[in-house]
């Protein structure tokens, strides 16, 4: 599709073409998607306002999963929230973290799947914007 | 808690047990206190190492404030959290105010069940977690 051509072609990111990647990740109950960095601040998100509250929340539970005594530490790869009314899946690309949130009816399966799938597109062009 | 009603304690003992045995991958499952004080535990006969056995008090602190923390995401009450390692995975479920921690290996762990368990083990620590409420509220009066 379009919209992947153009972000590997070029050299430098353009950062509006983010959200709509992402965008491409909110169906089958996926209610938003963000890239943030990994001290809370949102770099990108596709979905509803849940976006903001949700990344200052995961950068830190994150960080402190990440750091957990005992069980490899900065070896952490993804993060799965099972909430009353919803699921969230946060995984790592490239230095930042990837965002999937979900309604009840998003399988994690598929919250994971999804994210993987937007962490591999987006691992080379987020390479570029970490230098 | 020392004098916790025993009654709870073993049957939450022989739960955690079973748990170990039947669902492949994990290691260990323990029930704790949200500030990590370990109320009952159950290690995989195969992973006796000390590593294992000496499950860190912080993983407990960890969980009971990403648990507060999750719960703001505006999706309701948080009621677990899953963390993938490289080598293994942690599984943190609440029965409020305890937290049930289990430890898996990354490589055989069935997560899904791990996950879809989880009412059974509200179900098992429900005695167990009214216990220690009804104790705080004591506590309080």
């Amino acid at each position: 599709p379009p919209i992947f051509a153009c972000v590997h072609s070029t050299s430098m990111l353009k950062a509006k073409v983010l959200p709509q990647i992402l965008e491409q990740a909110n169906t089958n109950g996926v209610s938003c998607s963000m890239i943030l960095q990994q001290d809370g601040s949102l770099l990108a998100f596709a979905g509803n306002s849940l976006a903001k509250t949700v990344a200052a929340i995961v950068a830190n539970v994150w960080t402190s999963y990440n750091t957990a005594v005992g069980m490899g530490e900065h070896s952490l790869e993804y993060l799965l929230f099972d909430n009353a009314e919803g699921r969230v899946v946060v995984t790592k690309a490239s230095k930042m973290l990837l965002c999937v949130c979900g309604d009840d009816k998003a399988e994690f399966g598929m919250l994971k799947a999804k994210a993987a799938v937007l962490r591999d597109y987006l691992e080379e062009p987020l390479k570029l914007l970490s230098k | 808690r020392s004098d916790m009603d025993s009654h709870h304690n073993s049957e939450v003992g022989t739960f955690l047990s079973s748990l170990v045995q039947r669902v492949s991958g994990v290691q260990a499952a323990l029930v704790s206190d949200r500030d990590g004080v370990v109320l009952a535990k159950a290690v995989h006969p195969d992973h006796t190492s000390s590593h294992i056995i000496n499950v860190d008090d912080s993983l407990a602190t960890t969980f009971a404030i990403a648990t507060d923390q999750a719960s703001k995401f505006t999706q309701g009450k948080n009621k677990s959290v899953t963390a993938f390692y490289q080598d293994r995975v942690l599984v943190h479920i609440s029965v409020s105010p305890l937290v049930v921690t289990i430890i898996a290996s990354a490589a055989s762990a069935n997560v899904g069940l791990l996950l879809a368990l989880a009412p059974e083990v509200n179900t098992a620590l429900a005695g167990l977690a009214k216990e220690l409420n009804d104790q705080e509220d004591r506590v309080h009066l």
